[in-house]
């Protein structure tokens, strides 16, 4: 099952995206070309305070915060992943760098210390950059298995769906050289490239009838027309919620079995 | 023996914004101390009580038996200068200590309610009045919040308050 940010997780992003968005836009400004809807720094700085206030207060319920959140979520646009990672990983001005051009991320070569992108004693990790591929490990310059030798030695878990990163029989030790390296050939898989519109069933959706899994559409803003619901489009976040592997049907009661085909279009 | 330190926290509730909760975090014991008296003074200088707003200093009973107690003394958000006595049976004061509190509980969450709104209109933001008047009302909140905090200045976080609630009563023609 996809794991579903929480609510202090996503103020903790918007606090990063603020001034994520403010360096974006003011280099687009300084270098010229078109500012693509980025969303500016004081309405993310502003959604972010609301939903920090909301939460802490205790004065607010549960779905309404969910529902603030996720339109939150939405407001920091291109800059949720990014700052996801410079939260979680080894820190500001040090992103997984992507390649221009696009294609797969660069591998993360580091050696294990108190700031490292595992950090001493920890035993995982979450790459929301590398969801969609396989991974390769190696520590100390010995390659790791994903299957438990045995024989008490060290093995890594890896979750290309929920980008869950796991060290297992060992712990990362202080001075230990790591390298993950993306599997972008082989034996494992890249993310695909999504056309849109394109359409899925019942069929597609998790167990839940709620939950539709698709790293290629991560980061996409869609709209959805569900047939035999109504004759509208619809849209995030008031029917449906994006998660960090596709996305999540909030409409009260709904279950894809009892609905027909659902088409997904991309808006931007 | 006596107190070796004297210090409370506050908090305003974002349930009932209108209550404040005092907390008692000294250190030691009570000795001769028999009760505690909370003044709310307010940076016009008048002083809020349990029974409305006096113009002439005055207090409100806090019994030494509670550690937390509740008063419900607000009717909008306020910057204030609250004092604690901790005074002996014949009234005497044995140890006082002044903080500087920002509450703005009512207009915090009325700004989530504004994006709760917001999440359902999307749109909205382009509405340049709305958003300008958007921008305005958390400069004030957040305005309000710094010069307690940084500025220990009730005056000007008050203005700011002022500001802020005025907008949050007339929602209708801002937002």
């Amino acid at each position: 099952m996809p794991t579903i940010l929480p609510i202090s997780d996503i103020i903790e992003i918007g606090r990063v995206s603020t001034y994520l968005s403010a360096n974006y836009v003011a280099k687009k400004g300084l270098f010229g070309g078109t500012v693509i809807r980025p969303t500016p720094p004081a309405l993310i700085a502003m959604a972010t305070d609301a939903l920090d206030w909301g939460n802490a207060g205790g004065a607010q319920t549960t779905a309404s915060l969910r529902s603030t959140a996720n339109y939150a979520y939405w407001l920091f646009g291109k800059f949720q992943l990014d700052a996801q990672n410079i939260i979680s990983g080894p820190g500001g001005g040090s992103v997984i760098p992507t390649p221009s051009g696009g294609g797969a991320p660069n591998d993360l070569d580091f050696k294990v210390s108190s700031t490292s992108f595992i950090k001493t004693g920890e035993t995982s990790v979450s790459i929301p950059q590398f969801i969609g591929y396989n991974v390769d490990f190696s520590r100390s310059g010995i390659m790791q298995n994903t299957t438990n030798p045995g024989d008490g030695g060290t093995y890594y878990g890896w979750n290309n769906v929920t980008g869950l990163f796991e060290l297992f029989n060992g712990a990362a030790q202080d001075g230990e050289l790591f390298r993950i390296m993306v599997d972008a050939g082989g034996s494992g898989s890249v993310i695909p490239t999504q056309t849109y519109p394109f359409i899925i069933t019942s069929a597609d959706f998790e167990p839940d009838g709620i939950t539709y899994n698709n790293p290629a559409i991560v980061g996409d803003q869609l709209m959805l027309f569900i047939t035999g619901y109504n004759q509208e489009w619809q849209f995030a976040p008031t029917s449906f919620s994006y998660t960090a592997t596709g996305i999540q049907i909030d409409i009260p009661g709904f279950d894809a079995a009892n609905y027909g085909n659902i088409i997904i279009q991309k808006i931007n | 023996m006596a107190l070796t330190s004297v210090s409370f926290t506050i908090s305003q509730s974002a349930v009932a914004p209108a209550i404040i909760t005092a907390t008692d975090t000294s250190e030691g014991t009570y000795g001769t101390i028999a009760s505690r008296r909370i003044f709310f003074q307010t940076s016009q200088g008048t002083w809020l009580t349990t029974s409305g707003i006096s113009s002439t200093s005055a207090y409100v009973e806090w019994p030494l038996a509670n550690t937390t107690e509740n008063f419900q003394v607000l009717e909008e958000d306020q910057a204030l200068a609250i004092t604690v006595q901790w005074v002996e049976a014949d009234g005497t004061v044995v140890n006082t200590l002044t903080q500087l509190y920002c509450l703005s509980e009512f207009n915090r969450q009325f700004f989530y309610y504004l994006f709760q709104q917001q999440a359902l209109s999307p749109g909205i933001v382009q509405d340049t009045n709305y958003y300008a008047n958007l921008s305005t009302y958390w400069m004030n909140i957040i305005g309000a919040i710094q010069a307690v905090e940084i500025g220990a200045d009730i005056s000007s976080s008050q203005n700011c308050l002022n500001r802020a609630t005025n907008m949050m009563n007339e929602q209708a023609k801002y937002f």
